[in-house]
């Protein structure tokens, strides 16, 4: 919503704020300025074209020589369609014109001392002018008073602000909305003519100048076939209208604004919308169908050719101004190309109605469209004032057009308004904002405000909900919040809160991320943070047509980006090739957050490493990362926390390689995998290192992480060490081997590392050599004698099961 | 056979050699000899191609072996020979000065430092941290928030959606009203770091998908008071310094009265710099007293409660204490980025 600085100082005159002062007063009850649109303040003079010249010598030039009431002063110009009579705009020579300074020329034999201006040479917004005024020369309307400043003239002098209006003040998209909450807050009285006074819109009005028929039209008149839809419509005929520019009046207040002129009949209709907040829509009767008004539901075999130049298709739950047998409107939000108004029309028919904001809502969000009229009706207008701001309008338009009024105003349905009373007790408002309040200064501010209420006692107040307020204030918080912005926000003070509630539970989930975070930070690994979405083409690299079970959403933010990610690794490929291409190649990463699958969302660590195991450093060679590096980095990780994990071949995975690659379980369930990312995705990211991932389910390991450790005594024996070699097949697993002494030697078996395994000489060909040390305590009760025995049995056993050769 | 014997006699030459190599250079030397483009296992490799077919395939895997064992061993071999070089091996000078094996030290997010910082705050203040689902369906996303279907504040949190009735939640709220229905008020609740999305296009301020922080505190006789006291108290646990809390009108359908959140810009002290754009004061985010409606729609008596609500982004925290310009930094995930926490 535009407020022009000057406008308003029209109308408070001496009482108005600086405009510091009306920034921030308000920002303070609640409107965000989003920004101040300035005007260069040159001087520039409007001027009248006297005579116009074509230069003979030069081409597409002419001479004209342009009066500001007391000079005449000779410009040349290449706009061919200037025309004497014209008021244009003038800038004299020394001007500052988009940073260049104008200077005297000479075309041929004609010196130009200074020049006319083009709307970018005024630095205006496009969005002020018409089509044609965007290009060339700017023309303004021939009552433009000439020889005055053009800025001060059409009130650009002085900023305007673009205010945020919140969702809910649908008052507020009127000026006289915005000067009700400006007048209460610098405690100034607003004028009370502005209300109703349409020489407030254009001065020039003179009632008794306009012309009336009793004679109807042949117009049928208006049929409601959903009243849900459209509770009031009412309409009045203006015939013999000629529609042209809109004089300089009314074109000054458009500029305050900031709205686009078009001619005459759309900028009163206009006009009236954002002085007190009523759409209006205007139709050629002469094109309406049937010459009758329905007020109807839609289908999904209609369409609407719009004003804006776009065709939609309309359903059922589309309310439609329609004629006998097509829409020619979307009820509240855009009219069509067929009924609107032209240069050519000669009767118009201007419709003031009260639509259902439910139905407007609908309708611009699904077809997308925002314009002046749908933001007003989707938050309620005042229907109280509908019928009255429809005869000033029609009174206008009729004046501003030179057309006759026919008739009387018709009306259908019902435009009554049943305020609703809310209760509100004075003390109910420090309890809300620790403020203390008095009757008088809540008084005061609803006055300003214009909410009348009644005192019932001491400390309550029954407050009659005006209907300009229909649609934000329901209930006493509303009443609260309304004082609260005058009192002040800034009011507000701090208090300690005492504690009534004692949790002493802790988040869990929280305290095993932190668990694990330290963790592989000490291990080297950095944190990071991936997107959820990733690209669909990502996902059919991946999982190929296998997307039943994948979260997808409708509406992508654009297209081929729909899916969450069921895993990391597509976010963890982007975070490395971001990295490989800054020409950081060695990377440890790790990422806590959700993996998405249709019906879930769970919570899984995942870890992704590549090149070198360490900083390249004097004392060791750096070492590429690999399968049984980083495995061993799972494992740790699981053998600090105690999980009882199992290993076992990975199969049929989409990510892994099919030979470097492991699940690990524990019972039954598959709590993650590890393993080296398969060529062919590494390949589609253009990635030329090995890349190691892993991903595993916090869900199943979080109970170890939590563990409470239980002591259990330090054994006072000496631990008994033996290192074994065994010749094996090389197709037996060492996994196998080492569960197998795990099982044979219970809990007396401390330790066990592999530390070597070895094919080549002095092994047989197809047979590799295995050696463990195992580390032993039995306790305080066995003999050497039995511990050997035990030994030995647990040695011939592991030979016997996996028929291996004790290697001396 | 004549090829066998050949590979023989080389590997025996190869190895007499090796052994009295004595410096790197020499061992380059020799690699070149055996190993190098004119070196002679290439020429037993080019020989083979003389041979009947039937004994190639035999022939190469020989030769193979053989070039897999001198690799090795020239590999080993100058292991060794830089062992021996080893600066300590030949000085009796301790230089204290040369640097240690260092190892990389991993780093974490800068969203989860935050999300740390604000556990511990909120921990002491005794709030409950509670979790949620991102998958939402509309009634706790939207309606329980007085948010009604055709709303225009929908408009303002343009949602990703699954399906007709369920959608990526545009807010951690929805976990606050599952948190009221189904725990008994009094209560002091907080959602921290939950991730949100939102239709939003990508700039230096808006990712579509971010993280929230969000409390709620719903009790006999709390109000906007209470929330500026909880307010500062968090700042001062984040910037670890006194912040001003202000508020100024804002329009949320959940909160009544609604405001904006304004704190004191830390770095300038209110004095004006470019972080607070000199106007002395930082935009965090919505907060206000819960709106009776919300109450009413959890089965919370608006008569015997009242509560108060705040929620924001914890990238927005995280740019403002660490000055980071740009949100987009925080999911790209650059090493010097990461470095730097």
């Amino acid at each position: 919503m535009i407020l022009a600085y000057n406008f308003l100082k029209e109308i408070l005159k001496e009482y108005t704020p600086s405009l510091d002062e009306l920034t921030n007063k308000l920002i303070n009850i609640g409107f965000e300025v989003e920004d101040l649109i300035k005007h260069p303040l040159n001087d520039i003079i409007t001027v009248r074209a006297k005579n116009v010249e074509k230069i003979e010598s030069l081409n597409n030039l002419y001479k004209v020589e342009v009066t500001d009431g007391e000079n005449t002063i000779t410009v040349v110009t290449s706009w061919e369609k200037i025309k004497i009579g014209g008021i244009y705009t003038y800038a004299s020579p020394n001007t500052l014109i988009l940073g260049k300074t104008l200077e005297k020329k000479q075309f041929g034999d004609v010196i130009s001392d200074g020049m006319l201006l083009s709307f970018k040479e005024l630095s205006l917004n496009p969005d002020f002018l018409s089509a044609v005024e965007r290009e060339g020369i700017m023309e303004l309307p021939d009552d433009t008073p000439i020889g005055h400043n053009f800025y001060e003239l059409f009130n650009l002098s002085a900023p305007l602000l673009n205010l945020k209006v919140p969702f809910n003040r649908s008052d507020c998209y009127s000026f006289l909305g915005i000067l009700r909450e400006i007048g209460a807050a610098f405690s100034i009285s607003i004028p009370q003519e502005i209300k109703n006074k349409p020489n407030f819109i254009y001065p020039s009005f003179n009632s008794s100048k306009i012309k009336r028929e009793t004679a109807k039209k042949d117009f049928k008149g208006v049929k409601i076939l959903n009243k849900e839809g459209c509770p009031y419509y009412s309409c009045t005929i203006i015939n013999n209208i000629s529609v042209n520019r809109s004089p300089y009046e009314i074109r000054k207040s458009l500029f305050s604004f900031g709205i686009r002129p078009i001619n005459n009949v759309v900028d009163i209709a206009n006009l009236i919308m954002y002085f007190y907040g009523q759409p209006l829509h205007t139709f050629d009767l002469n094109n309406i169908g049937g010459r009758e008004i329905i007020v109807r539901t839609s289908n999904d075999t209609e369409e609407l050719n719009a004003i804006d130049g776009k065709t939609y298709p309309l359903t059922e739950e589309d309310l439609v101004i329609a004629d006998d047998l097509h829409p020619i409107a979307l009820a509240g939000i855009i009219g069509g190309r067929d009924s609107e108004i032209k240069n050519n029309s000669k009767c118009v028919l201007i419709e003031a109605a009260f639509f259902n904001p439910l139905y407007i809502n609908r309708t611009s969000e699904r077809l997308n469209i925002n314009t002046d009229a749908s933001i007003r009706y989707s938050r309620i207008v005042d229907r109280t004032r509908t019928k009255e701001l429809a005869l000033m309008a029609t009174n206008l338009i009729a004046t501003i057009c030179n057309g006759t009024i026919l008739g009387e105003i018709l009306e259908y349905g019902s435009d009554e308004y049943k305020p609703q009373k809310i209760d509100f007790s004075i003390g109910d408002f420090k309890k809300v904002t620790g403020i203390e309040l008095s009757k008088y200064t809540a008084t005061h501010i609803m006055s300003k405000l214009e909410i009348p209420f009644e005192i019932k006692s001491q400390d309550y107040l029954t407050i009659k909900v005006p209907p300009f307020r229909e649609n934000d204030i329901k209930e006493t918080v509303d009443i609260i919040e309304d004082i609260l912005r005058f009192v002040g926000y800034d009011k507000i003070t701090p208090k300690a809160s005492p504690f009534y509630v004692k949790y002493e539970d802790e988040n869990y989930n929280y305290k095993v991320k932190n668990k694990l975070r330290n963790l592989l930070i000490g291990l080297g690994f950095s944190e990071v943070v991936t997107d959820s979405f990733v690209k669909d083409e990502e996902i059919s690299l991946i999982y190929g047509n296998d997307i039943n079970n994948l979260l997808r959403v409708k509406n992508p933010i654009k297209s081929g980006l729909s899916f969450l990610s069921p895993d990391k690794i597509i976010g963890f490929f982007s975070v490395i090739q971001h990295n490989i291409n800054r020409k950081h190649t060695d990377l440890k990463f790790f990422e806590i957050g959700k993996h998405y699958m249709k019906y879930s969302e769970e919570e899984f660590l995942d870890i992704i490493l590549s090149g070198n195991r360490n900083i390249e450093n004097w004392l060791e060679k750096p070492l590429k990362v690999d399968f049984y590096y980083g495995k061993g980095i799972i494992e740790s990780l699981f053998i600090r926390f105690n999980v009882p994990y199992k290993e076992k071949k990975n199969i049929n995975s989409k990510i892994f390689d099919t030979d470097e690659s492991v699940d690990f379980f524990i019972d039954n369930s598959n709590i993650g995998s590890f393993g080296k990312v398969n060529k062919n995705i590494r390949n589609y990211y253009d990635i030329n290192q090995d890349i190691f991932y892993a991903t595993i389910k916090l869900s199943f390991i979080s109970k170890y992480i939590l563990q409470i450790p239980k002591f259990t005594p330090i054994p006072q024996t000496q631990e008994i060490v033996r290192d074994i070699a065994l010749v094996v097949d090389d197709i037996v697993k060492v996994g196998d081997i080492i569960d197998k002494i795990k099982s044979l030697a219970n809990s007396s078996l401390t330790n066990i590392t592999l530390f070597d395994v070895y094919k080549g000489d002095n092994i047989p060909e197809g047979k590799k050599s295995v050696a463990l040390r195992l580390n032993f305590n039995f306790g305080l009760n066995k003999t050497s004698e039995q511990i050997q025995k035990t030994l030995d049995e647990i040695i011939n056993n592991v030979c016997y099961t996996f028929s291996a050769k004790l290697r001396k | 056979m004549a090829f066998e014997e050949e590979v023989k006699n080389l590997e025996k030459e190869f190895f007499e050699e090796i052994n009295n190599v004595k410096s790197i250079s020499e061992l380059d030397e020799l690699k070149i000899r055996y190993l190098g483009r004119k070196g002679k296992i290439r020429k037993l490799f080019s020989d083979l191609s003389e041979l009947p077919l039937e004994d190639k395939k035999e022939a190469g895997n020989i030769l193979n072996s053989l070039k897999n064992r001198i690799t090795i061993s020239i590999e080993e071999a100058e292991a060794k020979i830089l062992e021996e070089n080893k600066y300590f091996k030949n000085t009796n000078f301790f230089d204290y000065s040369i640097p240690g094996n260092r190892f990389e030290i991993g780093h974490i997010h800068p969203l989860s430092l935050i999300v740390d910082e604000l556990y511990f705050i909120f921990r002491s203040l005794n709030f409950k941290i509670i979790d949620g689902y991102e998958i939402e369906d509309n009634y706790h996303n939207f309606e329980a928030l007085n948010i009604s279907k055709w709303h225009p504040a929908r408009k303002m949190q343009d949602s990703f959606y699954i399906d007709e009735d369920h959608l990526l939640r545009t807010h951690t709220s929805p976990v606050q009203i599952r948190a009221m229905e189904t725990l008994k008020p009094p209560l002091r609740v907080v959602t921290i770091g939950g991730r949100c999305y939102r239709r939003d296009a990508q700039d230096a301020t808006h990712t579509p998908v971010f993280h929230q922080i969000e409390g709620l505190v719903v009790d006999r006789d709390v109000n906007l008071s209470d929330l500026s006291w909880i307010l500062k108290e968090m700042m001062k646990g984040i910037f670890g310094k006194e912040i001003d809390v202000k508020f100024i009108p804002s329009y949320f359908p959940f909160v009544e009265p609604g405001a904006e959140t304004l704190i004191s810009c830390p770095f300038c002290l209110s004095e004006g710099c470019n972080v607070c754009s000199n106007s002395g004061w930082i935009e965090l985010g919505g907060s206000g007293m819960v709106h009776p409606q919300v109450f009413r729609n959890v089965g919370i008596d608006p008569d015997k409660f009242k509560g108060f609500a705040f929620g924001w982004g914890i990238e927005r925290l995280a740019m403002i204490k660490y000055g980071i310009n740009d949100i987009r930094l925080f999911f790209e995930n650059d090493k010097e980025f990461l470095r730097q926490f």
